[in-house]
């Protein structure tokens, strides 16, 4: 064990030694995140007052607001914020009571848990891409698939989608809840199991109905791991772009364009980075402001929570 | 006693089965249809809607083989090289430098300006808030300036700021969860505070760690918009191979099931290896927290 080592460890053992081991440890992460989240981020703040090309035609300069004048009245935009937000809300609600469904089940001890667990694990680890092509490309085939065949072989109506803008942002729902209401299940699963025993025991001797202790036991105790899950999965469903390039382009028209789509568009089909950095900036203060509204009105809800 | 319990199976009881088996069939029915996809011939694939090898059409490995060893085969195998060499590197170094940061905000007192260890650990994970785009046109901005776009370098020092801030996350709960006074009898010992990082607590941390290095690793592995900006022939990660296939034209179903079946192998690993840190409470502990 005790083979000579580097002279950095002489170093530590001398005087100030913890301060010194402070520094090594923590100052690696801190350098890369300064260096590949915080300059970038403040980078592309910079650029969005300039006027810079992806292929310079002209030398670069200041601009000033023009951009954010720019976002201001841009329909597009608009367009795109909104059907991101219908994406976000509608999938997560969606998953969310879905999640909570499946986890109220198979927290009744059912037997084949590791299987279960592994079926829940497996959408998740898959990649959104991947996801896109099995779901939204090949089962919802709109000649293909097996969903219209099936429906056809029961005399139902043909589900045709990818000319429909509703139909399509269904899809695109769709394919998300498939690959994420999973996480919504473990998380509130784990919540669930720590939940203590005793206060179902003194529920039933009061004569509660399962309803009423689903009420007023274990929805009130599942509350604030249902708000951290909602969040999270919040903020990673605002950022979706893959599914949506995959299986509607954006389309039809530009009725399911999500704003990281939009951007990209700008970006590098337009080669208009400046504008492009305008949204994704925006498109970040907004994500901010909806969190914080999102958990003021939680706190808000919560008053007996101390 | 408990299997004769079981014989009288309540009527909840047989409802609860039946709508997880609905969700199973879900989950599974697109992982099924998929691969049976991949061995049918283009022919058969248009001419009717099959859905059982033998019984409704006669698979083949046609497909596969014009993927593995045709023309194709030199740009899936290039894919899925980079893929692995960029998942694999970026979540090596996110899960060491993490685990460092991990350890160090459990074991010291961090102090700057007004923020302590709590302020820290919460500037590193809200990292997560900020969505991608706003900083990935920066990032081919300055790669051109610095000669990294399309380079598997260049994608892998991207995906490491990526997944550092989750990582410091998770490991620093690990970190709390390990008793100190291991250490301080190492420290007594005349070790250093690296030595005792080292030899005693990276040995004890290992599960979270292999959890950590699996979720960087499967987040780099799937990612797309990274990869999509970033790079274009040489670097390009597989979700962009798969991608691509939606943009030649016509959509060749029989090739994307394929690199979709091959794409998926590692997640299948990564979710029955994770299933066992599930029980140990990985998960659990992240939300409590």
């Amino acid at each position: 064990m005790n083979q000579p080592k580097s002279a950095a460890h002489n170093v530590d053992r001398a005087s100030g030694a913890d301060r010194q081991a402070r520094r090594i440890f923590l100052l690696p992460a801190v350098v890369i995140v300064l260096g590949l989240s915080i300059f970038p981020l403040l980078f592309s703040l910079g650029i969005t007052f300039s006027n810079m090309r992806l292929l310079a035609a002209q030398p670069t300069q200041f601009n000033g607001l023009a951009n954010w004048a720019r976002l201001l009245t841009d329909q597009q935009f608009h367009h795109a914020l909104q059907n991101t937000l219908t994406f976000v809300v509608a999938g997560v609600t969606l998953q969310y009571l879905l999640g909570l469904g499946l986890a109220l089940l198979l927290n009744m001890n059912l037997r084949g848990r590791r299987f279960f667990r592994i079926s829940l694990l497996l959408p998740m680890m898959m990649s959104p891409v991947a996801v896109s092509y099995l779901i939204g490309r090949m089962v919802f085939s709109e000649t293909y698939g097996p969903i219209n065949d099936i429906l056809f072989k029961l005399g139902l109506p043909a589900f045709h989608w990818t000319l429909s803008a509703t139909n399509s942002m269904l899809v695109l729902i769709g394919v998300d809840t498939w690959q994420w209401t999973p996480l919504f299940i473990l998380i509130l699963l784990a919540g669930l199991q720590s939940i203590p025993s005793e206060l179902y025991e003194a529920a039933r001797v009061d004569g509660a109905t399962s309803w009423q202790m689903f009420r007023f036991v274990t929805f009130p105790l599942l509350l604030p791991v249902s708000v951290t899950a909602i969040l999270v999965r919040a903020l990673e469903a605002f950022k979706v772009i893959d599914i949506v390039r995959v299986v509607t382009g954006g389309g039809p028209g530009n009725a399911t364009e999500s704003v990281t789509l939009f951007a990209y568009n700008l970006g590098l089909g337009g080669g208009d980075i400046a504008y492009a950095s305008t949204v994704a900036f925006a498109f970040m203060i907004i994500i901010i402001v909806i969190c914080l509204v999102f958990l003021s009105a939680v706190r808000r809800a919560l008053p007996q929570r101390g | 006693m408990v299997s004769s319990r079981r014989i009288v199976l309540k009527p909840w009881r047989v409802a609860a089965y039946g709508l997880i088996l609905i969700w199973c069939v879900v989950v599974y029915f697109p992982l099924y249809w998929c691969v049976i996809t991949s061995l049918k011939t283009p022919l058969a694939l248009m001419a009717s809607i099959a859905y059982f090898p033998w019984i409704d059409f006669q698979p083949t490995l046609d497909s596969w083989r014009s993927m593995l060893l045709g023309t194709d085969a030199p740009q899936v195998y290039l894919s899925f090289t980079n893929g692995a060499i960029v998942s694999l590197s970026s979540a090596a170094v996110a899960m060491f430098l993490g685990g460092m940061a991990g350890y160090g905000l459990t074991r010291f007192t961090y102090r700057f300006g007004s923020w302590r260890n709590n302020d820290i650990a919460f500037w590193f994970v809200s990292q997560r808030i900020m969505p991608p785009i706003a900083v990935v046109l920066a990032f081919l901005i300055l790669y051109r300036y610095l000669g990294l776009v399309d380079t598997r370098f260049g994608l892998a020092l991207a995906y490491t700021g990526f997944n550092l801030p989750l990582a410091v996350w998770i490991l620093r709960d690990f970190f709390a969860e390990i008793p100190k006074e291991l250490e301080e009898s190492a420290l007594l010992d005349a070790a250093s505070w690296l030595r005792a990082f080292w030899s005693i607590a990276f040995p004890l941390a290992l599960p979270g760690l292999v959890a950590v290095f699996i979720l960087c690793f499967i987040f780099t592995w799937n990612e797309y918009l990274f990869a999509l900006i970033l790079t274009f022939q040489r670097a390009g990660t597989v979700p962009l191979l798969l991608a691509s296939q939606v943009t030649a034209t016509g959509v060749q179903y029989w090739r994307m099931a394929v690199l979709a079946v091959l794409s998926i192998v590692p997640s299948v690993i990564c979710a029955v290896v994770l299933e066992r840190y599930i029980v140990s409470g990985l998960f659990s502990g992240g939300v409590k927290a």
